[in-house]
Formats: structure tokens, C-alpha cells, sequence
């Protein structure tokens, strides 16, 4: 007993450590931005003060987990009570805990909350307070990733992958109905600032990201099973011991659980909420770097292996004799390349699709054309990074004596080819329009900046390998000749080094090349005037409309501040006032900018 | 200019793939060393294990491996474990009067889906010379160890 409160309040202290820091980090950010006056005036003179927000709102949070999990462990001795199995003695002691936490910490945590939500009717300020807005999406964070590992367990007792076991139920129950009664409270308050917005999308595009994984992995585990049921058939493998791992097996039903569980989450978060937040840079993030990139390398790195188990059966080395034990690899590997396959499809025609409707497609086939022809670059030179070493070595070996493995050049020669036949055609499609559409576009595609990244990322990193390779190689031989002790072998130690050194020289001066033709076909286009503005908007009640069709006019952020007077409305404005609005902003001296929109027109101050 | 250099790198990696290919399979090959020597027993002792000819790897052990491991033992152990994906290739070899100690190096190769990998590490193999003849020795273990 007194070890297990010893480790239940280790852990709780445990777990409180990391929310500190976190509401320390808040604290310091809201700090900075009233120094810096992004924040003016809204944190201090509006709303309850900043330490007063952060025992609220966080102890709240601390109040309402360590209550949910009293009851959780009240409701999962219940439940095990009436429709667990048969035990002998069933262990009371968490239920004396449930108890306790219960009792005690719901009373408090109910207090707290309505205090809070009475905080936010008496000073409607409170719903810009970027403290409270991280406390509500870290309540609906850990809520919600609770909610999802139970339901997971829940299925697989559906499925009947487990026994019944009280805690999946309670713990769904409880902590769905804590997620619900926040969002049904958040949704009523709004994200009024960018900063709350920025928060939201946070919660939104972070719960999309692991949910779509556990959709993709548990896809993944069920194709993989399905695969290899259907190639064990096909090829007669005589299986002597199936396990787990059957149509019917548990191993299915927990890929069907988790697939099931992350697709309801991505679809509830992704296509429901996260819908219209098209201008976001974490949704663009979201896209590209998770989404797309990940489909990628899981397509390509599946594609890869399915390329090697094949050219090693045919001129490498093959561990088995026969082909239908070779390729067994073949369901594991087809099962991650569909989901790969589906992840990169679906979201690159998310991409064009929402970038084609704000008059963007360009820019989007342009970036996802850098990203791929970066990949199918990454396998070249790894390529080159193997096949000299790969040469020194069988070069190096002819002069040795053999005891064993002398088709050992084979495999080595079978990864050149692999990688070649991965990154070649990746590279080389998506560089050759790329190249086109520098050729036809000129300035406008030769400065971009996925261009510019691509090209100066490509060349620093190629100078880098080059100064730690050409290093590593120096060392090597100078140490060799103050020890005396050069030979042959030397070239052991040194081959990666040459190899790295090799794609270094290989690749790098090809890329500084393509960036002087750049400067030789076309000028650098001037940066736009009002790309250097900074740009705030004082605006009534809903404005965002109003701020979204200024910030496309302008092709730049704008700030948006909410004018307290009750009753305004936001003016309405037509193509030619955003137009004329647009001028009036280019024309005002210096960069800093204050539109103040009232009822029929916006006013344009420049200040310091 | 940037159009040429491709075209050169290009050109440069393919003769290297067609140069190396080329090369290993005039070159590689195991050239069987002395039978009367302890690395010429040490090869074809691997040679055997390579070909899971375990009989004839038997045959290379020193009577008394052979009295603490019968064929049987021998058979079962060596069938665990197999020599792949890696090559040896010979250190030294030092001879102190009716025994010696050859040290090879032994070198893997493992790719994965992040590129290549390779590590070597040396092994040495005890020899001793009975009835004109070198045999393997392992005096610290039942049966053989395997790689």
C-alpha cells in the first residue's frame, strides 16, 4: 500500500514537472510579446493577469486529471465487478484510491471550472488570452489521445483480440465526455486573435498527424496479413505454425482496431474541423512535410526493397534457394508501399486542389517538385556513397587472400543498382521539369525560394561532405606516415571517406553550375514594397473576411486587432477599395502600418 | 556547362558500376591456399561450412575438439548459423612450432533502407599440427562457435 502511494504521488509529481515547465514557456511568451507590444494591451490591462490565469487555467487542468482518473478507477472496478471474469479476491485498493481522488479532487476541479467560465462571461477578453487557449487544447490534447488508446482497446475486445477489462469502457466514457464538455465550451468562446487560431491549429493538425499514422500503420498491419495469407497460398509455403497472425488472428484485429480508431480521429479532426483553414502555414506544414514527405519515403523506401530482394535473387547473393522463400519479403514490403501510395496521393491531390482555388498551383507543384527531386538526389548520392567504396574494396581484395565469401561484391552491387533505379527516375523526371520550367518562366522560377533552397542546400551540403571527408582522409595518411604504417590497408579504413568525398565532387559543382545559369539567364525580381510593410488591421467584430481579402491583396500577413466598441460592424469593402486600400498602403512612409476600419472605410496611418 | 557536367558524372558512375563488376568477376574467386599450411586448413574449413559440407568441416577439427564434440553436436550447432553476406580474408599467420593462430578479418555487410552499412571485426582460429597435418583447435569450448 504505502509503495503503491509512494509511485501514484512520484508519478503525479512526475507528471506535474513537465506542465510547470510548460505554463513557465506561456508565461515567458506572454512576457516577450507585451515587451515587444505584439500583445499591447489586450494580457494587461484586459482579462485577470497572467499568474492569476496560469493557476487557474492550469491547475484546472491538473484538478480535472487527477479527478478523471478516480473516477476512471472507480467506474473500471464497477465494471469489472458486474461483467469482468470470476476472480478470487478482486484487488480493492484502487478502488479506495478511485475513491479518494474522486471525493476530493471533483469538488475542487468543478469549482475551479465554473470559475473559469465565469472568468470568461465577466470579461469577454478572456477568450483572447493566449494562456488560457494553450490550457483549453492542452485539456483537449491529452483528453483526446486518452480517449483514443481506450477506444483501441475497446475494439480489440470487440474484435476479441482481449478479455473484457473495465478500464477501456470507463476510460472512454469519462475522458470522452471531458474532451466533449471542453470543445462544446471552446466552441462557444471562438478563437478571436491569430495567436488562439495558431493554438487551435496546433491541436488540430498535431491530433491529424498521430491519428493518420495509426490509420496508415494499422492499414498496413491488415494489407500485410492479408498478403501474406494470399502469397503463402500461391507459392504452397508449408506453414507448420500460424499463431497469431491469421485472418482471424489477433494480430489482424489489432491492425483493425487501430486503423479504425485513427481514421474516425483524422476523419472527426481533418475533415471535419480543420476544414477552410486553407491560408494556414501549419496546415501547409502538415501537408508537405508530414503528409506527403512521409507517403514518399514510405513509398520509396517500400519501393527499395522490393527492388533489392528482387536483383538479389537474380544477381546477388539470395540467403534461400528457393524463390518462393526469397520473396516472402514481398507482403511486408506491398503492404507499407499501398499505404504509402494512398497517403502521397490523397494529400498531393488535397494540395492542388486547395492551391488551385486560390490561384497557387504553381507554387505548390513547384515546391512538392524541389521536395522529390531532394529525395531522389539523397539516393543518388548514396549511390555514389556505395559504389566507390564497393570498387576500392574489390580492388583492395584482389590482392588479398580469400578464406571465405568471395561473392561478396554482389549484394553491394545489387544496392548500386537499387538506389539507382529509386532515385534515377525520381530525380531525374522532377529535375528535367523543373530545369523546363526555369527555362520558360525565368526570374520568376529561377529566385523562388524552394529553388534557391533546393540549389544553395544542395552545394552547402556538398562543400560540408567534401571539408569532413577530404579531413577524415588527411588524417588518416598523415597519421599513417608518423606511424609508419602505410600500406594497403589503409584504404580500409579510408573507402567511405572516398566514397563520400566522390559524390561530394561528383554532385556539388553540377549544382553551383545550374545556380550561376540562373544568374547569367535572369535578373532577381525586386521584392515588392508592400512585402516589407508591416501591416496591422484595427477591425470590428468579424473581420476576418475583410483581413483575408487584404492579406491576398497585399500577398503578406496582416495583423488583426479587435476594436472593443460594441455594436461596430466591419465595413464592406469591394474589389476596388481593397485595390485602392492596397495602393494607399504601397504609398504610406515607412514600414509600419495601422488600418483602422470603421463602419464604411478603413483609414491608413503610418507610425513608428 | 552544368548540362555537360551531368553528363560526365553520369558517364563516370556507369563505367565505375561496369569497371567494378568487371573487375570482381576476373578477380574474386578463392584461390585455395597451401593444404599443407594452418590459413590453407582455416580456408577450406570455411569453404565447407560455406557449402554445408558439415561432414568435411568435421574432418578439420583437432582430435581432441573432436573428443568433446561429436559429428552429431557438431552437425546441430553448425547448422544454426551460416556464413552470409560476409567475406574473410586473411590478417597473418603465426606459427610457434606444432601450433599457430591465423586471424582473419571478417567483414558484413547489412544494408537498410538508410543506405549502406558495413562493419569488420578480426577472428583468430587456433591451429595445431597432428600427424603432418593442421587441424583446428578449440580448446575452450564444447563444440565450435559460430559467426
Amino acid at each position: 500500500m504505502e509503495f503503491f502511494d509512494t509511485e501514484f504521488f512520484g508519478g503525479l509529481v512526475q507528471g506535474l514537472v513537465p506542465l510547470l515547465v510548460l505554463a513557465a514557456i506561456v508565461a515567458a511568451i506572454v512576457a516577450w510579446r507585451r515587451r515587444e507590444r505584439l500583445e499591447p494591451k489586450i494580457e494587461a490591462e484586459e482579462g485577470i493577469g497572467t499568474l492569476r490565469r496560469l493557476y487557474f487555467y492550469f491547475g484546472t487542468f491538473v484538478y480535472m486529471m487527477v479527478a478523471s482518473v478516480g473516477v476512471v478507477l472507480v467506474a473500471r472496478y464497477v465494471l469489472d465487478e458486474l461483467f469482468g471474469p470470476t476472480v478470487l479476491d478482486r484487488d480493492v485498493t484502487q478502488l479506495a484510491l478511485g475513491l479518494v481522488l474522486a471525493v476530493i479532487w471533483t469538488p475542487v476541479w468543478a469549482w475551479h471550472r465554473l470559475r473559469v467560465l465565469r472568468l470568461w462571461q465577466q470579461e469577454p477578453a478572456e477568450a483572447r488570452s493566449l494562456v488560457r487557449k494553450v490550457a483549453v487544447y492542452l485539456t483537449l490534447a491529452v483528453t483526446a489521445a486518452l480517449v483514443v488508446q481506450a477506444t483501441v482497446e475497446t475494439l480489440r475486445w470487440i474484435l476479441g483480440a482481449r478479455s473484457f477489462g473495465g478500464y477501456p469502457i470507463a476510460a472512454l466514457v469519462v475522458w470522452s465526455g471531458l474532451w466533449l464538455l471542453t470543445w462544446t465550451t471552446e466552441r462557444a468562446e471562438g478563437e478571436p486573435t491569430e495567436d488562439t487560431r495558431t493554438v487551435r491549429r496546433l491541436y488540430l493538425y498535431g491530433t491529424s498527424t498521430y491519428s493518420l499514422v495509426m490509420l496508415a500503420t494499422g492499414a498496413a498491419m491488415a494489407m500485410y496479413i492479408v498478403f501474406r495469407e494470399a502469397y503463402e497460398g500461391i507459392v504452397s509455403v508449408p506453414v507448420l505454425l500460424r499463431g497469431e497472425e491469421t485472418l482471424r488472428g489477433d494480430t489482424m484485429k489489432a491492425g483493425l482496431a487501430l486503423a479504425i480508431t485513427g481514421g474516425a480521429v483524422w476523419a472527426l479532426h481533418w475533415l471535419r474541423f480543420a476544414r477552410g483553414d486553407t491560408s494556414s502555414d501549419l496546415r501547409q506544414f502538415y501537408l508537405y512535410v508530414l503528409a506527403v514527405l512521409g507517403g514518399v519515403v514510405t513509398t520509396l523506401s517500400a519501393t527499395g526493397v522490393i527492388v533489392f530482394g528482387t536483383l538479389e535473387w537474380g544477381i546477388g547473393t539470395p540467403v534461400e534457394e528457393a524463390a518462393g522463400a526469397h520473396f516472402r519479403f514481398i507482403p511486408g514490403a506491398l503492404a507499407p508501399l499501398l499505404a504509402g501510395v494512398c497517403l502521397w496521393a490523397y494529400h498531393w491531390a488535397v494540395i492542388q486542389h486547395e492551391r488551385a482555388a486560390m490561384g497557387q498551383l504553381i507554387v505548390a507543384r513547384r515546391l512538392y517538385g524541389y521536395i522529390l527531386a531532394a529525395l531522389g538526389l539523397g539516393a543518388l548520392a548514396a549511390l555514389i556513397i556505395t559504389l566507390v567504396p564497393t570498387v576500392i574494396a574489390i580492388g583492395v581484395t584482389s590482392a588479398q587472400d580469400v578464406l571465405a565469401g568471395d561473392d561478396w561484391w554482389r549484394d553491394r552491387i545489387v544496392l548500386v543498382l537499387t538506389l539507382a533505379t529509386v532515385g534515377a527516375p525520381v530525380w531525374g523526371y522532377h529535375w528535367y521539369v523543373l530545369q523546363r520550367n526555369a527555362a520558360q518562366r525565368g526570374a520568376d522560377e529561377r529566385y523562388s525560394l524552394p529553388r534557391r533552397v533546393f540549389l544553395f542546400g544542395a552545394a552547402g551540403l556538398g562543400v560540408l561532405a567534401f571539408l569532413g571527408s577530404a579531413s577524415h582522409l588527411l588524417f588518416i595518411f598523415v597519421n599513417a606516415t608518423l606511424e609508419d604504417q602505410l600500406s594497403l590497408t589503409l584504404l580500409r579504413d579510408a573507402k567511405w571517406s572516398m566514397g563520400v568525398l566522390s559524390a561530394a565532387v561528383l554532385l556539388t559543382p553540377y549544382h553551383w553550375f545550374v545556380l550561376q545559369e540562373d544568374w547569367q539567364h535572369a535578373a532577381p525580381v525586386p521584392a515588392q514594397a508592400e512585402a516589407g510593410k508591416v501591416v496591422t488591421l484595427l477591425i470590428a467584430g468579424d473581420g476576418a473576411s475583410v483581413a483575408g481579402r487584404i492579406e491576398e491583396a497585399l500577398g503578406a500577413k496582416v495583423r488583426v486587432l479587435e476594436r472593443a466598441e460594441p455594436g461596430l460592424k466591419p465595413p464592406e469593402l469591394s474589389g476596388e477599395d481593397i485595390e485602392a486600400l492596397r495602393r494607399r498602403i504601397e504609398e504610406a512612409p515607412g514600414r509600419r502600418v495601422l488600418l483602422v476600419a470603421g463602419e464604411r472605410s478603413v483609414e491608413v496611418y503610418a507610425y513608428r | 556547362m552544368a548540362r555537360a557536367w551531368l553528363i560526365g558524372v553520369a558517364t563516370f558512375v556507369a563505367a565505375l558500376v561496369v569497371a567494378g563488376v568487371v573487375v570482381a568477376l576476373v578477380t574474386t574467386g578463392e584461390d585455395l591456399l597451401p593444404a599443407d599450411s594452418p590459413e590453407g586448413t582455416v580456408q577450406r574449413y570455411l569453404i565447407a561450412l560455406q557449402d554445408h559440407d558439415y561432414p568435411l568441416a568435421y574432418g578439420y577439427l583437432s582430435r581432441d575438439t573432436k573428443r568433446s564434440c561429436e559429428l552429431q553436436d557438431y552437425v546441430r550447432f553448425a547448422s544454426d548459423g551460416e556464413l552470409r553476406d560476409a567475406r574473410m580474408t586473411l590478417e597473418d599467420t603465426q606459427v610457434f612450432g606444432d601450433s599457430a593462430i591465423v586471424t582473419a578479418r571478417v567483414t558484413v555487410f547489412a544494408p537498410d533502407i538508410f543506405g549502406p552499412s558495413e562493419y569488420s571485426y578480426e577472428r583468430t582460429f587456433d591451429a595445431r599440427l597432428e600427424q603432418g597435418q593442421w587441424q583446428l583447435d578449440w580448446p575452450d569450448f564444447r563444440c565450435p562457435p559460430l559467426y
